[in-house]
């Protein structure tokens, strides 16, 4: 395929509503880029924002800069993870089907595998040995630190006036209830839905 | 169990609000306390392992807990098929969700809902997250270095834009030379 004349490489790839991408671009580069991230970037969805949007706008130039902040507001937005979230949703604005099936396969794999054997390896292993227990205690204490300063952001980037009274409520309900988070969660889902005043969210 | 398995992680894939470190209090109470495939202590190692490698927390959780929870008693090559059930479970719900918004995101209608839900949803996920960091601390034998450690902790990770992964590491080294 290295003999590809220049007037086919020149060839306008249909993209679906947005992405202006005047070039050739084939699923399986799609997939190879999502490979690439998914197995690159470590700590979770958050740390991919940055690293999809360097590689798909900056680098690649598949998509642009506005269509990349929708994608994030939408991501987010929704339940779910938010890599695989967004990889389906470039995957399928790039590509159609094919392309969203190859962008998620691609995210999620080497995650998959990494840890796979990382399993494989602990149950084959047995118990730890002294410093490697050593070892994970640190780490408990670090993944304290890191779920206290997820919960820190995540509550500075809220709007609602009424945050601490719902934190703290909450909190309360998880500290001295055994209520489970999922009906916690629908729970919610259905006060917001209801009491919601119409304008205190705010709508482009 | 291979059904309860799958089920499991559909349902954590389902109300996967926020992602990452905002699963881990459905993640606990559903691995630990309601279907104890791991203690809690292996729940926090688990967590600490898909933090320092790469992808999703939620995929890397699944695939050890799948793997270990149907290896113990089947053998490891039957393992690998609960890694994969598991991690198929998880990601289902994201996938048929994410479909539904490509099909209507265009619709300003559909926009505002999700806004309005995340009105509510955002400050309450703060609340279930302080929870789970609480239930998460009282399994360690903490002492004042531990403390130490955790403020110096939460200071570089809000105040430098060093990478998360070398604040995980140094605790891990931190921990083997002084605790």
């Amino acid at each position: 395929m290295a003999l590809t004349l220049p007037l086919q490489q020149e060839r306008t790839v249909k993209c679906a509503l947005f992405s202006c991408y005047n070039g050739r671009m084939r699923t399986r580069d799609l997939f190879v880029t999502f490979l690439k991230i998914g197995g690159l970037t470590i700590g979770g969805g958050y740390a991919m924002i940055p690293v999809i949007e360097k590689e798909l706008v900056d680098r690649k130039k598949w998509v642009e800069p506005t269509h990349f902040y929708h994608l994030i507001a939408i991501a987010q937005a929704i339940p779910g993870i938010i890599a695989l979230n967004s990889a389906i949703y470039l995957g399928y604005k790039l590509k159609g089907i094919k392309g969203a099936v190859a962008a998620g396969f691609g995210v999620v794999l080497p995650s998959f595998m990494i840890m796979l054997a990382v399993a494989i390896g602990f149950v084959v292993s047995g118990p730890f040995p002294t410093w490697l227990n050593r070892f994970f205690e640190g780490v408990r204490v670090a993944v304290i630190a890191l779920i206290l300063v997820a919960a820190m952001r995540l509550f500075s980037h809220t709007n609602n006036p009424y945050r601490v009274v719902i934190t703290a409520g909450v909190l309360a309900i998880m500290i001295f209830t055994t209520l489970h988070p999922f009906f916690i969660i629908a729970s919610v889902i259905a006060l917001t839905v209801l009491f919601t005043p119409k304008g205190a969210v705010h709508v482009d | 169990m291979w059904i309860n398995l799958w089920l499991q992680f559909f349902l954590i894939g389902l109300v996967a609000f926020g992602g990452g470190t905002a699963m881990i209090p459905v993640l606990e109470r559903v691995i630990v306390i309601d279907q104890g495939f791991l203690t809690l202590q292996q729940f926090v190692d688990v967590i600490g392992l898909s933090q320092m490698t790469p992808g999703p927390i939620a995929i890397n959780a699944a695939t050890f807990i799948g793997f270990q929870t149907i290896a113990l008693t089947e053998g490891i090559w039957v393992g690998i098929l609960g890694a994969l059930l598991a991690s198929f479970g998880v990601i289902l719900a994201p996938i048929a969700l994410m479909s539904v918004v490509l099909t209507f995101e265009h619709k300003p209608a559909v926009k505002a809902w999700i806004r309005r839900i995340l009105y509510g949803m955002k400050p309450a996920l703060v609340g279930l997250i302080l929870a789970s960091a609480l239930s998460i601390g009282q399994s360690i034998n903490g002492t004042w270095v531990h403390f130490l450690l955790l403020i110096g902790l939460i200071v570089g990770l809000l105040y430098t834009k060093v990478h998360p992964i070398l604040f995980i590491v140094s605790a891990g080294v931190f921990g083997i030379i002084v605790l």
